[in-house]
């Protein structure tokens, strides 16, 4: 079985109806058995394929205001936004009717996203997130927040806007030695 | 004259120019020569001097004392016919019209022949031509294996980098299943290339009537190796 098709990353049915009848015996048992009972035989690739992937991106940044703020947060390297998280402390900051009433928001892109809803865990922190989907990657948002204490901080969540093609020089670069051909390249098909 | 009309004229006047040109290509009445291009000898007319103006071994085989001066043959068994057109466009002033492939063949016969300026110009178009694309990756990798002809490291990169940035459109590429073995092995090994498996599966099997008559050749990549089948590289049991 060749080690690099991950042949458990197939819908059941279709490896049963398409790919079992090439394998042998013992071949198609192996992936059956990861099929059915979830077993990982020796040799047997069961994850995706990664692709290129690109460091997730996170900021912090501690907001202070008693006051209802706006603050801009400006990034050196353009980015894809994904989620902006809200945090503070109930015990020193949280007042539920200005919350309530003055929700927090997000402007991102030219798009304002804003949420009135908040979770609280019992050690008495509370977030609220918005989950942002932009167009286009930036460098800059600007979040507007009601009164809530100084040790409010925003988390920004995103991935580095990095273009495919840049992503993929940059693993060719790492896998180079495994890319380049040797001369006994040329002769495997040609004879 | 009006500056519009001025430039009109020069327009005009150039297209004759280039007129005049391709008619050195296709009235072999002006031919003083003829080339016997690729292993199939396929024979192209052309005027020698132009050729000649080329670079140093082109005018030494057709001013010297070889035998191509004397007989006006060239043989040019490694120079593929599109090669030999990119030359004499080239030569001939002309726009040399470039593909991938003809940017590929026209750059081996340049290194071959030293005509470093179309050399160079043809490196630069498969560096960085907006045509260029996954079928064009694989088509340039797999002639270029099948030549024998060593790419430059950067351009390997670059098609490397045009494969793993499109790794989706390299399995639905029309050239896949034709693409070199060798190409296809250092593609499946990696964790960077995100395919579906289903469509990887199904672009390499084909329709299950294809599986007959096939006979295995070549390294084996899967435990069934690869097959060749009217002309196209596959992988079946």
């Amino acid at each position: 079985m060749s080690p690099y098709i991950r042949f458990t990353q197939m819908r059941k049915d279709f490896f049963v109806d398409k790919v079992r009848e090439h394998l042998d015996r013992r071949q198609s048992e192996r992936v059956m058995d990861c099929f059915l009972l979830n077993r990982n035989s020796e040799g047997l690739l069961i994850n995706q394929r990664v692709g290129l992937t690109d460091p997730v991106a996170a900021k912090t940044d501690k907001l202070s205001g008693a006051m209802r703020e706006v603050r801009k947060l400006t990034f050196s390297e353009p980015k894809w936004f994904t989620m902006v998280e809200l945090s503070w402390s109930q015990v020193v900051s949280v007042d539920f009717p200005t919350f309530g009433s003055w929700p927090w928001s997000v402007c991102v892109d030219n798009k304002t996203y804003s949420s009135r809803q908040m979770t609280s865990n019992q050690m008495g922190l509370c977030s609220s997130t918005i989950l942002v989907t932009i167009e286009n990657p930036c460098n800059e948002l600007t979040v507007a927040y009601p009164p809530l204490g100084d040790d409010t901080k925003v988390i920004v969540f995103g991935t580095n806007a990095t273009p495919p093609f840049k992503l993929a020089q940059a693993a060719v670069q790492r896998l180079s030695t495994e890319l380049r051909f040797q001369s006994t390249d040329t002769l495997k098909e040609g004879q | 004259m009006p500056f519009g009309e001025v430039a009109l004229a020069m327009e005009a006047f150039k297209q004759a120019q280039d007129r005049w040109c391709e008619r050195l290509i296709s009235d072999e009445d002006l031919c003083d020569a003829v080339a016997l291009v690729g292993p199939e000898r396929h024979r192209v007319p052309f005027i020698r001097a132009h050729l000649a103006t080329l670079s140093e071994p082109l005018k030494a085989a057709l001013y010297g004392d070889f035998r191509e001066g004397h007989t006006g043959e060239l043989i040019l068994e490694d120079v593929t016919v599109d090669a030999f057109d990119v030359m004499i466009r080239s030569a001939y002033h002309l726009e040399p019209k470039l593909t991938p492939l003809r940017a590929l063949h026209a750059f081996t016969a340049a290194r071959l022949y030293m005509i470093d300026d179309l050399e160079k110009y043809c490196l630069d178009y498969l560096q960085n031509s907006k045509d260029l694309d996954c079928t064009a990756a694989l088509q340039i990798f797999t002639e270029s294996l099948k030549a024998s002809l060593s790419l430059p490291e950067e351009l390997q990169q670059t098609y490397w980098s045009i494969l793993l940035a499109k790794s989706e459109e390299v399995v639905q590429s029309p050239f896949f299943v034709e693409t070199h073995g060798s190409i296809i092995s250092k593609l499946i090994k990696l964790e960077e290339f995100r395919v579906n498996e289903e469509t990887l599966w199904d672009r390499w099997s084909g329709p299950p009537q294809l599986f007959r008559n096939r006979s295995c050749w070549g390294p084996s990549l899967l435990p069934w190796g690869p097959v060749k089948w009217r002309n196209t590289t596959r992988f079946c049991v």
